[in-house]
């Protein structure tokens, strides 16, 4: 499978293509050395907000500190794409003490609509309110949406990240995006 | 034509995650069906915004802080120790008082900093601050204060710049051998004790520079002073007025005292 969308992070960021292994467990200096523009800007993107970033940034590096975060060899910003996300929904579930796999009907229905939404979708829209609505997404669909748009993940590397199986992964990502139009129509 | 494809596989072709003979199945039934070649279009589109997205930069000084501090929990409403200028000069005086001077070329040449040029040197040094902390130096302390790491050091025009931060404030520590000449400091200069050390502190229009003479060194210090805000609010409000000069350099020293095992 490709993956990789002309538009990721890594590109964008300047960082390095991480496919070859990295031999052994990073340390959370080199992780905030080398990778934290990267981790900071995932962590945005699924927060929404400066000081909920900082805080899953210093959670993820709590985590790497006290090894709570295996290490597999491989490409280092999947497995950083993981750790974070992962911290994002722990903490969003601590919040709210309910489960999130909750569908607004809007959903059903943008994602039914594609045709005619085509037409009205055909123009640009501004990232700030791009990233109201990205804000807006319930944060499973969210969660989904930002590792494949916004870093780049395959669709395996993010069944792995949210530890869910194939087809979750592509209906989340449908939904996802179906609400964020919906959100921007 | 062929039976229209669940919308999540239309999302999969969008985002080449198809098989390559289901990718060519799907590419067929597009060309004969209007809506879901739609709803490929208006997938491409929504990919595009989110791809349109800008980086997102974290804060100047957040890594600075987590490299300085270890990663850590917030605790909220937490309201740190913050020192003023001159009591990092204080801190700075008792280090090189303890500890630093056998490690300085001492001088008795006069020495006339040139203000404006460190505090440039020091507005460049938090700019051009790498991530991570400095190579562990005996050169310069590796902590002011108690609350101030050192995160990096520079040579500029041949004089050695040592950078600090709590996070969120920055300083800058210069250290010159020579003897200080008080007769070329700006006419704004105020006279203070910093550490039992004659001192004056000059404010540079948002910085304050802090100079003191130890030994046969010269200590520079410059940084925003916090407390300059408290003291105006105070001033106007009617509010307790700030803790003086004197009682925050008696704090700064003992603190920077326990800090190096002195106390």
């Amino acid at each position: 499978m490709t993956g990789r969308t002309p538009g990721n992070l890594r590109g964008r960021l300047g960082v390095e293509r991480a496919d070859r292994p990295t031999p052994q467990h990073p340390t959370w200096e080199q992780i905030a050395r080398d990778h934290g523009r990267f981790l900071y800007h995932v962590a945005y993107r699924l927060t929404g907000d400066h000081q909920d970033a900082q805080d899953l940034v210093q959670e993820v590096l709590l985590r790497v500190q006290r090894g709570l975060a295996t290490y597999e060899p491989g490409s280092l910003e999947g497995w950083l794409s993981r750790i974070t996300t992962n911290a994002f929904l722990d903490e969003v579930r601590r919040k709210r003490r309910r489960p999130v796999e909750l569908v607004p009907a809007v959903v059903e229905r943008a994602a039914d609509a594609g045709g005619d939404a085509a037409a009205a979708l055909d123009r640009a829209r501004l990232p700030a309110d791009v990233e109201a609505a990205l804000r807006a997404l319930p944060p499973d669909f969210r969660a989904a949406v930002v590792l494949r748009d916004v870093v780049g993940l395959d669709y395996d590397e993010i069944g792995v990240a949210l530890s869910v199986p194939p087809g979750t992964v592509r209906s989340r990502i449908h939904r996802g995006r179906a609400l964020l139009r919906a959100k921007l129509s | 034509m062929s039976p229209h494809p669940e919308p999540e596989v239309l999302t999969a072709f969008v985002d080449d995650e198809l098989a390559a003979s289901a990718a060519s199945d799907v590419r067929a039934h597009l060309d004969g069906c209007p809506g879901c070649a739609g709803v490929v279009a208006a997938e491409r589109t929504t990919r595009s915004w989110l791809h349109g997205l800008p980086p997102v930069e974290p804060p100047s000084a957040f890594y600075a802080q987590v490299m300085a501090r270890g990663p850590a929990r917030r605790e909220r409403g937490r309201q740190g120790t913050r020192f003023a200028v001159a009591n990092i000069a204080a801190a700075a005086a008792v280090w090189v008082g303890v500890v630093g001077v056998a490690r300085l070329a001492t001088g008795s040449e006069t020495v006339e900093p040139a203000l404006g040029e460190l505090v440039r040197a020091h507005a460049a040094g938090q700019v051009s601050l790498p991530l991570g902390l400095a190579p562990s130096t005996d050169a310069v302390p590796a902590e002011l204060a108690s609350d101030y790491r050192l995160v990096n050091v520079r040579i500029t025009n041949g004089r050695r710049q040592a950078l600090y931060t709590d996070g969120d404030r920055w300083v800058s520590m210069f250290l010159e051998p020579g003897r200080l000449d008080t007769g070329a400091l700006p006419a704004g200069a105020r006279r203070a004790t910093v550490a039992g050390a004659q001192a004056w502190v000059v404010d540079m229009g948002g910085d304050d520079v802090v100079l003191l003479q130890r030994g046969d060194t010269v200590v520079v210090l410059v940084g925003a002073d916090p407390q300059a805000d408290g003291a105006m609010v105070s001033d106007a409000g009617g509010r307790a007025p700030a803790p003086s000069l004197r009682d925050r350099v008696d704090a700064a020293a003992r603190g920077v005292l326990d800090s190096f095992g002195f106390g």
